[in-house]
């Protein structure tokens, strides 16, 4: 009797070897597919919706920042510009002032019920007047109700001349000081007048008023000491000094400088605590008596901020969130036959632990030792272990920051949204050290939405860079679809990070 | 419509052209899954497994090599996924040999008790015996394939080997006595 090599036999029989499958494997082939395109669908629709989110995200970043600057930048140039014409104006009232003399000055001052009557009974006295723009006006009034005398200017050459140059240094040294103290305070000194007004002024018009005022009050004084320079001022009298030109750049830089950024990033890593409130369970009704634990999981990610005013800002950014949920006294095994009945909806089991069957404990039912004890051919014994349910998400918070301190150690109260877009999913048994993949939750939104509330304290390192510590409490709205029992999930976390202002 | 064409548009999820595809090479990919499983309604899962991976993942196919050997190994890599995970059995000795070989008299055994005696092989046995002689792979890619060393897909082999042939010898064995015993 002639011998055979095995792998032959086998071989031959083989080589092409195929079989009808029954229908029912393209029907449940075409029911995952339709599942899957469903998925599909609603996945992109809010992908898009988080990209016009970004999009105008940065759109407003890009734009808004710029026209506030330009806004804020004008605002401050134009006061400033409104001081001068006032000042423009005052040296009007004060060059008729060295013609007509004080009478006049007190007389139609005294009509306005204005300060000007002390500053002219008492010209070297502090100013402390508070109504700088009446006193201004008055001036203008003065001046432009003497418009006769302004023929006189030009009739009066030299002396004019010399007058109006007094105002214009003083002009100069009421800028300087304008600048160099922040418009807090200014002492203004006029040191060729011999003058010493000493001012605590907090608005322009105020100073100049008082330049003003301290050269009226000094005409002759001025006129003795002015006469020689005439020549050299005469000629700079009518265009702007070098000086001037300095002072205005200056000013330009101090504004561009105090406008303050409104947009601020940094980084943000927080350890999120995630639980639930009620009794149920989200993977099965036979879980609902189990015991149930949260996992402590790390949150990281970039956060935008825009501040709105000085007390509200709204924040937003990207961050990674993973969630960790354990279903504990589950008992587990794997069994040879496939029990499409045993297994439980809410999770698509991989395809290696098809045959993975998982009761509760806790729940008295014995049906798998039942079946296991069927089962001549299972190797183990149930294991008893924790089911552990972990879910990454990209989160989009949306939130609001109200300062309520806001010094250098500052304290906010915070609110908001969040729109969370899972990215990762999956349920594993572990047993000890053995752990196994069991497949993944289906009952898991794929996008969804939790309300956030806590508060963040804040320590400013500088204007620019702040250091946030943030306790936020975000309770889930729609994490699952289908949950049973009372099953509330809420997640805790301390978020902190650091804040760059640009 | 080409097997270009039928591809294409799977890729665009059209499900006539998915419906097409799964009518040309299901019986193939299930002969394969009948191989590699332990019986019918296990191997129509992973046929069902198969499937979803090559649909999920027809857009990498770039058509460099063969379609049908590219969701062969597929639908081989989908099985094995599935008992990956169970224990397989311990090899128990490595003294075996590398070929074995039957009567002639027992070689004419019908396909589907053939079929039947792979299916009923330990896992690892199945996986093993599957790779090397029905699919030509090398002990090395199997060991690789398994997480093994290629000294247990041998003895893994050897092990398959003999099981078969006890089979067979035994089934032509009863046979012969049973049409003495009517004789």
């Amino acid at each position: 009797m002639s011998k055979k090599n095995l792998d032959k036999i086998f071989q031959e029989k083989f080589s092409d070897f195929s079989d009808i499958p029954t229908e029912k494997v393209w029907k449940s082939i075409e029911i995952s597919l339709n599942k899957k395109k469903k998925n599909r669908m609603v996945i992109p629709f809010w992908w898009k919706l988080g990209g016009i989110a970004a999009a105008l995200a940065i759109g407003l970043f890009l734009i808004n920042p710029l026209k506030d600057d330009g806004n804020e930048t004008n605002t401050i140039v134009t006061d400033i510009e409104n001081v001068k014409d006032k000042q423009h104006e005052d040296e009007n009232a004060v060059d008729h002032k060295p013609n007509d003399l004080t009478p006049q000055v007190v007389g139609s001052a005294a009509s306005d019920n204005s300060t000007l009557i002390d500053l002219d009974n008492d010209q070297k006295k502090k100013s402390d007047s508070k109504k700088p723009l009446e006193t201004n006006s008055t001036l203008v009034k003065h001046g432009k109700s003497q418009k006769s005398a302004d023929q006189q200017k030009s009739t009066n050459s030299k002396i004019a001349i010399s007058k109006n140059e007094d105002p214009t240094e003083k002009r100069n040294g009421v800028i300087k000081d304008v600048i160099s103290t922040g418009k807090e305070s200014a002492i203004v000194i006029n040191e060729p007048q011999k003058t010493e007004n000493i001012s605590s002024a907090k608005a322009v018009n105020e100073k100049s008023t008082k330049a003003n005022t301290s050269s009226k009050g000094n005409t002759e004084e001025v006129l003795a000491q002015m006469n020689p320079e005439d020549p050299v001022k005469e000629i700079e009298a009518g265009k702007k000094s070098i000086y001037d030109e300095i002072v205005e750049q200056e000013e330009e830089i101090e504004v561009a400088e105090t406008v303050e950024s409104k947009w601020s990033a940094g980084p943000s890593i927080a350890p999120v605590y995630f639980n639930a409130i009620g009794e149920g369970s989200p993977v099965h009704s036979i879980f609902v008596p189990n015991s149930k634990s949260g996992d402590v999981n790390l949150s990281y990610g970039l956060a935008v901020s825009y501040e709105i005013n000085k007390k509200l800002s709204i924040k937003t950014g990207v961050h990674k969130v993973d969630y960790g949920y354990d279903t504990n006294e589950v008992e587990f095994s794997s069994t040879l036959e496939s029990f499409g009945n045993g297994q439980i909806e809410n999770i698509d089991y991989s395809s290696a632990s098809r045959n993975i069957l998982v009761e509760s404990k806790a729940n008295n039912r014995n049906s798998l030792t039942e079946r296991t004890a069927l089962d001549v051919t299972a190797q183990d014994p149930s294991l008893s272990g924790v089911m552990a349910q972990q879910f990454g998400y990209l989160e989009i918070p949306l939130e609001l920051n109200y300062a309520l301190i806001d010094n250098k150690f500052g304290v906010d109260l915070i609110g908001g949204i969040s729109s969370l877009f899972l990215v990762d999913n999956s349920v594993s048994l572990t047993s000890g050290e053995l752990i196994t993949e069991m497949g993944e939750a289906n009952n898991v939104n794929t996008i969804n939405f939790s309300t956030n509330i806590g508060f963040g304290v804040n320590y400013k390192f500088s204007p620019k860079i702040q250091l946030n510590i943030e306790p936020v409490f975000k309770y889930q709205l729609n994490t699952f679809s289908n949950t049973a029992g009372d099953f509330q999930p809420f997640t805790i976390g301390v978020y902190s990070g650091l804040n760059f202002k640009f | 419509m080409s097997l270009k064409e039928l591809i294409d548009k799977c890729k665009k999820g059209d499900r006539k052209a998915q419906e097409e595809l799964y009518k040309q090479y299901s019986n193939i990919l299930f002969g394969i899954c009948l191989k590699y499983s332990r019986n019918k309604s296990e191997a129509e899962d992973s046929l069902h497994d198969s499937f979803m991976t090559i649909f999920e993942k027809i857009g990498q196919y770039k058509s460099k090599g063969s379609f049908e050997g590219w969701i062969k190994r597929i639908t081989i890599n989908t099985v094995l996924q599935k008992y990956r995970k169970e224990e397989y059995l311990k090899v128990v000795s490595d003294n075996v040999e590398e070929e074995v070989e039957v009567e002639s008299v027992y070689t004419d055994i019908g396909l589907h008790t053939l079929l039947k005696y792979i299916q009923e092989l330990p896992n690892k046995y199945r996986m093993t015996f599957n790779l090397y002689v029905l699919d030509g792979y090398s002990h090395k890619e199997i060991s690789s394939i398994l997480g093994t060393s290629p000294g247990t897909s041998k003895s893994n082999l050897a092990r398959a080997r003999m099981i078969l042939k006890e089979k067979i010898e035994n089934k032509t064995t009863k046979a012969i006595i049973g049409i003495l015993i009517i004789a």
